[in-house]
């Protein structure tokens, strides 16, 4: 195809990998069993909740700790409607997304006029506001044994069936935050992370910037809040914890903060590890955190950021220096720009 | 531009297509059942001409498989790794192969989280082809877990530690393959601390206990039967931490500043040894006798605290490590020689839960296709284990006999719980019977049986 031979080496291969991604993602149902399946459920749903972290993280500079309060309280909407009020699915899901996205909001405005340590801090204590209130609130949240009997709408019940539903809505989810990302707002955002009083003097209200991005962030934590409430038919206090936004921004780091793609495959790699290599492995826990200290010092740039490395270097052996240019972060575009370029002046 | 629609739209419908078109996934699944018998994706299976349990080609029946959930890493971790102990230790000294049948299991760690538990009962359900599983150990993650199996026919869920009461009282219609061999209420020991004090003449009480459903069955149960026996718990006296705290300084104050003449504490894990040394710290020890719930005074809590803190300590409990008694005393030295340790009762609990597989599967003839057949025999049966006598009730439950214990000093310088009063024949619902017991909510932070309102 004519659009495929205009693109870069380097964006080709990013649609190649994409497509044989999806590929997988729509056979695996047929290539493996429910437990694999479950497992995979699971890693899509934690790697929209990081895609989200990344989105305030890795293009806007501002690391959350309080992501999981975000989705946790949508997923106790969603389970206090069904568990406690009997409401139907429509109910469930609506209380769900206000519930999330209020919350969001709520956030958001507390933490928008702040920035880097000052950020993490609040949003640190805004989970653990939710993780207080969900112990507290006996008569809503059901305290620390939590909500059970969510049942999944129908059609979505069995194993496969949600799990397709998951990757859809992932994928959909996905396309929606690369929009996000390449639009003016995407730029605006970026622009404040490399220097919020530039952006200012341009002309910006900087907060509220940020307020949005907080909550087109929150909408997409809220979304995997749902997804996981209705993939585990449970929900308690440890899913607003800390350590679940911990974990959520650990995936980011792990795969690549400010690639879209990154907190993906840092969700995948962690879900394998806690739930496959855990059953040979009593000290999993310690080869989460070796795992982690070896990404931080070799590999700052996440798992996608070494490969990106590594498949430049590649080019750079294959067709020399003008393909790729000086090293710089992997940009779709960025090698077809330089190519044409070298087209329009002639080989030096 | 046409040209890249139509190709994307052309992609999108082939998918659709071919989605639509192929069979729902998992319809060839292999799944094992019990009893030996195994279905493979072909849908085959070798029967023998009188269509009696079949067997695979080699002639021996498929091992039983045993998923057991416990939390081996956090806060609760040293009560967890007992637990996988004594399961251990029952197998490493007793037949694994019973009426032919071949006992296999695989121990996961749960972390304590009720999250991590369902994927993990996940995986040992469908991927490792458990028949029986055991867990968990904190009663929210137990509940988490009974919820998840309760429509699996195939699967039998005993929980020998984990004593969320309601799983065999009001709710016990819900869960049919549940049972508690092994296990208790929370409240089924502290019943008889109630009594026991009214009887020691104690008349008004405060508690401290944790804030989850354990802590507020357990603290009920002793309201309950203190409060109707005559003595006083001011609701205001009744004080409530979070699952792991560890700071009780501001408790321990509070509750010095109370006026009472006795303190009714349960504490777990880590949060035990916290609190203990609080109150010895704040000299209390000596000044207001504490009344111990069962899990405050477990030797898997308290082994490594300074004796001082811990001598003459009551509690009331339906292990009693310090019990003169053949079963109890041998499971203590098959303990302390592999381990080097006393039994705590999460030892003794996992261990019993693995006599009763192992008796009832002796009564079945190893067979275990038909679950409601393991759990009817199971509730047959009448043991004498390490704990003393156990039977089940009609709900599912053990019925004890339940000792007031109190810490004292070994020889070798190490301290148990010896019973200095035994309650005999205990059920889940003493004093009350069934009938009336199951007319009143079950514990909760509203709900605490306090007679005085």
């Amino acid at each position: 195809m004519e659009l495929v031979r205009r693109l870069s080496p380097t964006a080709r291969l990013k649609l190649v990998l994409l497509a044989v991604a999806i590929g997988v993602g729509i056979a695996l149902p047929y290539m493996v069993g429910s437990f694999l399946v479950g497992l995979a459920t699971l890693a899509l749903i934690g790697g929209l909740f990081s895609m989200s972290i990344d989105l305030l993280g890795g293009y806007g500079g501002l690391i959350t700790l309080g992501q999981a309060g975000v989705s946790a309280a949508a997923g106790y909407g969603v389970g206090y409607m069904a568990n406690r009020i009997g409401a139907g699915y429509m109910a469930q899901i609506l209380t769900g997304l206000a519930v999330g996205l209020l919350v969001s909001a709520i956030f958001g405005v507390m933490a928008m006029r702040s920035d880097s340590v000052y950020f993490i801090m609040i949003t640190l204590a805004q989970g653990m506001i939710v993780w207080g209130l969900s112990i507290r609130l006996n008569r809503i949240t059901g305290a620390e044994n939590g909500l059970t009997g969510i049942a999944r709408p129908p059609g979505l019940t069995l194993y496969w069936q949600y799990y397709w539903f998951a990757l859809g809505v992932v994928l959909v989810c996905s396309l929606l935050l690369y929009v996000v990302v390449r639009s003016p707002f995407g730029s605006a955002i970026r622009g404040i992370r490399e220097s919020e009083g530039r952006m200012r003097m341009l002309g910006y209200n900087t907060s509220l910037q940020k307020l949005y991005l907080f909550m087109v962030a929150g909408f997409f934590a809220t979304i995997a809040g749902i997804l996981l409430v209705y993939l585990n038919q449970f929900i308690s206090p440890s899913s607003a914890h800390l350590t679940a936004s911990a974990i959520g921004v650990l995936q980011a780091i792990l795969g690549g903060m400010g690639t879209l793609v990154g907190p993906m495959i840092g969700s995948f790699v962690l879900v394998f590890i806690r739930n496959v290599v855990s059953q040979y492995l009593e000290r999993w826990p310690t080869l989460m955190g070796l795992t982690f200290i070896v990404v931080i010092l070799f590999a700052r740039r996440g798992i996608v950021g070494a490969l990106s490395r590594g498949w430049r270097a590649w080019l750079r052996r294959r067709y020399g220096d003008e393909l790729t240019g000086p090293e710089k972060p992997a940009e779709l575009g960025a090698d077809v720009a330089l190519g044409a370029q070298l087209k329009a002046t002639g080989p030096s | 531009m046409r040209h890249r629609h139509t190709t994307f739209g052309s992609l999108v419908a082939v998918l659709a297509l071919v989605a639509a078109a192929c069979s729902a996934p998992g319809a060839e699944e292999t799944t094992t059942t019990g009893g030996g018998v195994t279905t493979t994706g072909a849908g085959e299976t070798t029967t023998t001409a009188g269509g009696e349990t079949t067997t695979t080609a080699g002639g021996e029946m498929e091992p039983l498989r045993i998923g057991v959930l416990q939390p081996l890493t956090g806060a609760i971790a040293a009560s967890g790794t007992d637990a996988k102990d004594g399961w251990d230790l029952f197998w490493a000294n007793n037949p694994t192969e019973i009426a032919g049948r071949s006992i296999e299991y695989r121990v996961e760690d749960t972390a304590g989280d009720p999250e991590t538990a369902l994927q993990k009962v996940d995986e040992l359900v469908q991927s490792y082809g458990a028949e029986i599983i055991v867990g968990e150990l904190l009663a929210n993650v137990t509940l988490a877990l009974a919820d998840r199996l309760k429509d699996n026919p195939d699967v039998i869920f005993m929980s020998p530690i984990g004593s969320a009461d309601d799983l065999t009282q009001r709710l016990r219609d819900d869960y049919p393959n549940f049972i508690r061999a092994g296990g208790w209420t929370s409240s089924q020991t502290s019943h008889v601390l109630g009594d026991w004090a009214v009887k020691e003449g104690y008349q008004n009480a405060a508690s401290i206990c944790t804030d989850y459903a354990f802590g507020h069955e357990m603290c009920g149960g002793f309201v309950q039967v203190f409060s109707e026996g005559g003595g006083t718990v001011d609701p205001a006296n009744q004080l409530w931490n979070p699952l792991g705290a560890q700071d009780f300084a501001t408790y321990v104050t509070q509750l010095q500043g109370m006026g009472v003449d006795s303190v009714f504490a349960l504490q777990v894990g880590g949060s035990v040894g916290d609190f203990l040394n609080t109150w010895s710290d704040f000299g209390l020890k000596d000044q207001i006798p504490i009344l111990g719930g069962e899990v405050l005074l477990d030797i898997s809590n308290i082994r490594n605290l300074d004796p001082a803190v811990v001598e003459g300590l009551i509690s009331s409990g339906h292990w009693a490590e310090g019990r003169d008694a053949p079963e109890t005393q041998e499971l203590v030295e098959v303990v302390d020689e592999a381990t080097g340790k006393l039994p705590s009762y999460y030892v003794a609990a996992t261990w019993t839960a693995a006599q009763y597989i192992s008796a009832a599967l002796e009564e079945t003839a190893g067979d275990t296709s038909d679950k409601q057949a393991v759990l009817d025999s199971m509730r047959g049966l009448e043991l004498q284990t390490p704990f003393g006598p156990s039977r089940l009730d009609d709900y599912g439950n053990p019925i004890y006999d339940i000792y007031i214990r109190q810490i004292e000093l070994r020889d070798d310088g190490r301290f148990w719980n010896v019973p200095v009063e035994t309650y005999e024949d205990i059920d889940q619902f003493w004093p009350k019977t069934a009938d009336e017991y199951l007319q009143q909510p079950v514990y909760s932070r509203d709900f605490q049986g306090n007679a005085g309102g």
